[in-house]
């Protein structure tokens, strides 16, 4: 059996207990995906303290929807966690916007760079390297930025992120062409 | 071009929640989820799916905690296998060493009877030396002498354990009649057989033998002696089986004494000012494993007698 296979086995295990209210499966959830879900939403929202808010969110939703069956179109417990994070953060955007009429493909939007490693040659190298591609994000649509976070970042497949964001293989292939190209034209 | 660019963008895997944040917002979320709406009737938890997964309805039917038990027994037998085997070698400061020592635990726990006790104690106790050998072999530091220290310390438990079980597993029964007693009484009335549990030891009597698990810091002794001039009516039956005791009071009294010598041993051990001694600890090795032999033999007299 492929490790994709295997993980999408365990992840059908997790689920079914997770509709069971088992607190332990709840727990494996969390462990498995928190340091994807952190990451794609830290790349939405770019701020530290808003995307940890926004994660914790996620599971709590995440966990609802499950016991409430109140979202059934999706087909891995992983598509429902990032359904439920883009969800999250559109509502997020909409609040602020309301508030500080800021659009939510903000160009300004500056990323907080974190302090994650111990190394300090390596931590430098990856700085430079982090804000510039970073900032190269920011600069694409959103469409464009997640569906590279998911597919080169997260590793999600052509075929989960037709399901998260209810578009075609085909449609998403395509996408991600474009937004690849658009990505290397600011690299530059 | 694509692929530097793709293999740019990993970088950004490094990006991760902080650890302190991530445990502590996993058990808020717990708390939460928790309070978030009361437990259905289906039992949670792995071996609650497991035992909502068996297709058969009767093994379905057994109570919730019968399965939990059977799965931790396979889970239990099936680590402690593996993990004791890995951990066998390991001494203070290996990864594997607390496994070994908790092993060591639970079988003390699990020991069906005081002689089962008894040579696991003595086998335990051969471990101490191998792992204070192992220890001896390091260069010295303050570490190391501290675990020299703990070492022979649990080396003299363990004999504690392996003598504590010893008089036990030759005890006479609680109705106060001895093992020996299962041997029917010689018809002869004038010499019958004459057990004492725990008291002096009384002059031998003059036409018997007696044999005595005497314990050499104790005067206290169990004596079993048994007329040799009975008559012809004991049976071949009853001879084999007083042959058989006698053979295991033997062994036991044996082994007793091998257990009072390692522990004299372990004492010189500890009063060498010099530290302990390499030669003193290969002889003390070589005396367990002596001893231990002994309660092999011991564990197969008490079989035969069964």
């Amino acid at each position: 059996m492929s490790n994709e296979a295997k993980k999408s086995t365990s992840d059908r295990l997790i689920y079914l207990r997770l509709k069971q209210k088992d607190k332990e499966a709840f727990t494996e959830a969390y462990d498995r995906y928190v340091d994807d879900i952190y990451r794609f939403i830290f790349f939405k929202v770019g701020q530290k303290e808003e995307a940890e808010d926004l994660t914790s969110q996620v599971f709590l939703k995440t966990w609802n929807h499950i016991q409430n069956n109140s979202i059934t179109d999706y087909k891995t417990l992983r598509a429902l966690l990032y359904k439920v994070a883009r969800n999250l953060i559109i509502d997020h955007y909409r609040k602020k916007s309301n508030q500080n009429n800021v659009s939510l493909d903000a160009g300004e939007k500056s990323i907080d760079v974190p302090d994650y490693s111990q190394d300090t040659h390596r931590r430098l190298e990856v700085e430079s390297d982090f804000e510039s591609l970073s900032g190269s994000l920011l600069g694409l649509k959103d469409e464009y930025r997640e569906v590279i976070l998911m597919r080169y970042v997260n590793e999600l497949s052509v075929k989960e992120i037709s399901d998260i964001i209810d578009k075609s293989k085909s449609n998403v292939r395509v996408i991600l062409y474009r937004a690849m190209k658009a990505l290397r034209e600011t690299v530059k | 071009m694509r692929k530097d660019l793709i293999q740019k963008l990993s970088i950004l895997k490094e990006l991760k929640p902080d650890s302190s944040w991530k445990k502590n917002n996993r058990s808020l979320l717990v708390l939460q989820v928790s309070a978030s709406g009361s437990q259905s009737e289906i039992p949670s938890g792995f071996f609650g799916f497991f035992k909502n997964s068996i297709p058969y309805a009767w093994l379905q039917g057994l109570p919730h905690a019968v399965v939990v038990s059977i799965m931790l027994l396979l889970v239990f037998l099936g680590s402690g296998v593996f993990s004791l085997q890995a951990s066998k070698d390991s001494k203070p400061g290996d990864t594997l060493y607390i496994a070994k020592r908790l092993n060591e635990k639970a079988q003390l726990a699990v020991a069906f009877n005081d002689e089962q006790k008894a040579r696991l104690g003595l086998e335990f106790a051969g471990n101490r030396v191998k792992e204070l050998k192992a220890v001896l072999s390091e260069p010295v530091s303050e570490q190391n002498q501290a675990d020299v220290v703990k070492l022979v310390d649990d080396f003299k438990e363990k004999i504690k354990i392996a003598k504590t079980g010893m008089p036990n597993a030759v005890k006479p029964a609680d109705n106060k009649q001895p093992v020996i007693a299962n041997v029917p009484k010689p018809a002869v009335k004038d010499n019958p057989p004459k057990v004492a549990v725990r008291q002096e030891v009384p002059a031998p009597e003059p036409d018997g033998e007696m044999f005595s698990a005497g314990l050499k810091k104790e005067n206290k002794g169990i004596q079993v002696s048994a007329p040799v001039n009975a008559p012809s009516a004991i049976s071949k039956e009853e001879k084999k089986a007083t042959s058989t005791q006698e053979v295991k009071a033997q062994v036991a009294a044996d082994l007793s004494k091998g257990i009072d010598e390692l522990m004299a041993q372990t004492e010189n051990l500890l009063n060498t000012k010099d530290g302990v001694d390499a030669q003193a600890l290969d002889a003390l090795e070589a005396k367990v494993v002596e001893v231990s032999g002994g309660a092999a033999v011991e564990a197969s007299t008490t079989d035969v007698a069964k």
